[in-house]
């Protein structure tokens, strides 16, 4: 019995770390904001952010994440620079459609295969997909692991083989910086075959 | 730089205008709840030129806030439109 | 205290300021133009965020730095929130109607969700 509840008493204190491991993030991440959000780096700014950080993540407690994301630090780099890049086409894009073609503007909605299972790389996907030219998602269908993907812009197949390949494209970069290696192997072939069949 | 600011603050008031054309429009309550979303990015757009006229950062606190609370508005505003849309 | 001289700061400010403007109108004028709701929410959200940003990069550049770094947070939000707010409006859109499928040159999605 004894051995249990000192087992059980480990184990609680275990999870404890894991948890507060877990929100470790959060923490930073919240202090950050505080400390842009004053403008000013101060000692007192910073303690009073962690303390902000901490309270907050303690009273409003997310779920557990299941799973750890490998995070590679230069292809995260290379991701944010496109997005900046694809944030700036973007744009421009749009405003061309809007100025060159205005109420008889196209677009096209294309299912793309879903290249990653884990559920925050799906976001980080879906946020990434909304920022590139045209482009949004409408609807994910877990089960059968595919996007359904609008884009302004395409006027005949061909341009909508396209956006299907930019969000193929897409996936990859995110891959690549957050996803598992066998996704990011499988994103890789598929990529490859699909450019082979056009 | 005068001159530069009357003509940012004029396309702006004009992008106001037309936004605010759609939001009256409509049809869809989307079309709607979209038109605001983009009409306070305006805002916080021509505060931010009002910022850059006055030289002053004392009102730029006030312009992260309406950013957030513009953020929040639209996501409360779709998801009853959604619920709505369902029961009907 | 800055070594460019002031008026080089304020011509890439007034640049950055006029591109925004010029931007976020024309994303305005997107919003009356464009056919249907999916069209519209692409004009709602690219070149608005993009006219923020350069406006905000043409404020930044005429205060002090720590107001400067408030305003690049105000930019983060803008890019971490326009998504979601097109992908909520965009998935109940399908659904209401709020899309003109004769527009649409490749629907892939009719199949899954017929339409009413």
């Amino acid at each position: 019995m004894t051995e249990m509840g000192s087992d059980d008493h480990r184990r609680t204190g275990r999870r404890g770390v894991h948890a507060v491991r877990a929100r470790l993030p959060a923490v930073v991440w919240l202090t950050l904001v505080w400390v842009l959000l004053w403008g000013t780096f101060t000692l007192l700014s910073i303690v009073g952010g962690v303390l902000v950080a901490v309270l907050v993540s303690a009273l409003f407690r997310m779920p557990p994440l299941p799973d750890r994301l490998p995070v590679r630090p230069l292809p995260l780099l290379g991701l944010v620079a496109f997005l900046l890049y694809d944030l700036v086409a973007s744009g421009v894009e749009v405003s061309w459609q809007i100025l060159r073609h205005g109420p008889r503007a196209q677009g096209t909605i294309v299912a793309v295969p879903l290249l990653s299972g884990s559920d925050r790389v799906v976001t980080v996907m879906a946020n990434a997909l909304s920022l590139s030219p045209g482009a949004m998602v409408l609807q994910i269908d877990h089960e059968r692991e595919i996007w359904y993907i609008y884009a302004l812009g395409p006027r005949d197949r061909d341009g909508a083989e396209r956006a299907r390949l930019r969000a193929m494209d897409m996936q990859r970069r995110v891959l690549a910086a957050l996803g598992r290696p066998e996704e990011l192997a499988e994103a890789h072939r598929r990529i490859a075959g699909a450019g082979a069949r056009r | 730089m005068n001159i530069v600011f009357a003509v940012v603050l004029g396309m702006l008031g004009l992008a106001g205008a037309l936004t605010l054309v759609r939001l009256l429009l409509g049809p869809d309550t989307l079309d709607r709840i979209a038109a605001l979303d983009a009409f306070v990015v305006l805002l916080v757009a021509t505060t931010a030129v009002y910022v850059a006229f006055y030289e002053d950062g004392s009102n730029i606190p006030l312009l992260a806030a309406v950013a957030l609370l513009g953020f929040v508005g639209s996501v409360a505003a779709m998801r009853l439109a959604e619920r709505r849309e369902r029961h009907r | 205290m800055t070594p460019v001289p002031d008026t080089a700061l304020d011509v890439a400010s007034a640049v950055l300021l006029l591109l925004g403007a010029l931007s976020c109108l024309l994303g305005a004028i997107g919003m009356v133009r464009l056919p249907d709701l999916l069209a519209r929410l692409q004009a709602a959200t690219k070149p608005q965020t993009l006219g923020l940003l350069l406006v905000l990069a043409g404020t930044a550049l005429r205060v002090e730095l720590e107001s400067a770094v408030t305003l690049a947070l105000v930019a983060l939000f803008q890019v971490i929130t326009a998504p979601v707010i097109s992908q909520l409006a965009g998935r109940s859109a399908y659904r209401s109607g709020g899309v003109r499928r004769d527009l649409l040159v490749v629907d892939e999605l009719a199949k899954e969700l017929p339409p009413d």
